[in-house]
């Protein structure tokens, strides 16, 4: 029992640490149209990838903070929203890692065939 | 929605004061987002039950705040930790080994001419003293080891990329023993709080059961203080220096005879001076051997800065 609830715990960290890279790359894809925290995780959990609120906007801000992101605040029907999008520098920064992605997804390709 | 407004407000606690009314405003439109998107799918209005389910979802107050701070904070990290360790022990066996014989001489002591037994009110007293003194030290310690880590965040920050050619010889005289400066800011910030805010401590004595904190500095000690607080300042403040360099260069080296220089001045003028101290003579015949080695050192120090000219 105990040996199951373990491997469960370690199955689901080295999840998490690959499925964490990947999360970046994933947010400043869907950013290259402005999005608010709330319509980039239903962009993002229709083409497949959930992603819980915990996780999302904390990384948005993270982001922002790293310049690849930029922010503003608006008004809509009364409430106030931030919308985010990618910088210059996310951009630039998404379309590396997107080769990265592939060629990393080549390999394992290979590897895992 | 009274239960999103108190579950922001409860996350905006634990966050530092120039995130907080940010963080609070995203939060409120993200929740109140969720909140909606919730009620259409239940498709009746929101109301606090589904307001309930959608802040349990966020998760609790303080691991969602946590997400939101800066990563690797930490007051000592994970690379200084085994050092930190290995000093924490350190210093609790050597404050046990201080403490167990304080405690044995306080229990002897008021045992002996006894016939009732040892004085239960002494030897509250000296444990009471003994526990003040390890939580000192312990905080002595981790605040040394904070300050490093401080340094060397600041030092990686800024330092150049490495190469081989950065490697240092072999025998190199300016490499320098994290563990001794650690352990000499350690010393200096124990003697500086001691001499400033405790100097009573400086002359404990055991006698009749009791620890006495009887002074060995006169009152006219107080005079020389400056002068040994700036010593202890610059000295501080050379060590971090030199940790922050990560060796030691020409200019701290200068720095170093220099301050020597000046402990020695301080040294002759608290050994000519008036009296300062119970049993003055013995005090002061110490400080002149202490004077001397102070005066070699500054001597090798200057030739080796003069061999070492570039």
């Amino acid at each position: 029992m105990v040996r199951a609830a373990q491997r469960d715990s370690v199955r689901e960290n080295l999840g998490l640490e690959f499925r964490r890279g990947a999360l970046v790359l994933a947010v400043l894809s869907q950013l290259q149209q402005e999005q608010y925290g709330y319509s980039l995780k239903k962009a993002l959990a229709e083409r497949g990838l959930e992603i819980d609120e915990g996780t999302l906007y904390p990384l948005l801000r993270r982001l922002e903070a790293q310049g690849l992101l930029r922010s503003r605040w608006t008004l809509e029907d009364g409430r106030p929203r931030r919308y985010y999008r990618t910088s210059a520098l996310g951009e630039t920064m998404q379309r590396d890692l997107a080769a990265d992605w592939q060629s990393l997804a080549r390999a394992m390709e290979r590897l895992l065939r | 929605m009274e239960v999103i407004d108190r579950y922001v407000h409860e996350i905006g606690e634990h966050l530092p004061w120039n995130l907080r009314a940010d963080v609070e405003a995203e939060l409120r439109s993200l929740l109140l987002d969720s909140l909606e998107e919730r009620a259409r799918a239940a498709q009746r209005p929101p109301d606090p039950l589904l307001a309930e389910a959608v802040i349990r979802e966020f998760g609790a107050p303080e691991e969602v705040a946590k997400r939101y701070l800066p990563q690797d904070q930490y007051l000592i990290g994970p690379r200084l930790f085994p050092a930190y360790q290995v000093a924490v022990k350190i210093a609790v066996i050597g404050i046990a080994a201080v403490s167990g014989a304080l405690f044995i001489a306080a229990i002897a002591g008021s045992a002996v001419g006894r016939r009732e037994g040892p004085d239960l009110l002494a030897v509250a007293h000296t444990i009471w003293r003994v526990a003040m003194g390890f939580l000192f030290n312990l905080a002595l310690v981790t605040l040394v080891f904070a300050i490093i880590e401080r340094v060397q965040l600041r030092r990686e920050a800024t330092a150049p990329a490495w190469s081989p050619a950065m490697l240092p010889p072999v025998k190199d005289p300016d490499r320098i023993s994290q563990a001794g400066m650690v352990l000499e800011m350690y010393l200096i910030l124990l003697f500086a709080v001691l001499f400033n805010f405790y100097p009573e401590w400086v002359g404990m004595a055991i006698a009749n059961s009791r620890v006495y904190l009887t002074s060995s500095l006169l009152p006219a000690f107080a005079t020389y203080m400056p002068l040994v607080n700036v010593f202890w300042a610059l000295d501080f403040a050379l060590h971090l220096t030199v940790l922050s360099h990560g060796r030691w260069r020409r200019e701290t080296r200068a720095a170093e005879f220099a301050l020597g220089l000046y402990g020695a001045v301080i040294l002759y003028l608290v050994i000519t001076g008036q009296p300062l101290f119970r049993l003055d003579f013995l005090v002061k015949a110490f400080l002149k051997g202490v004077l001397a080695l102070v005066l070699f050192g500054s001597g090798m120090r200057l030739y080796r800065l003069l061999k070492s000219r570039p």
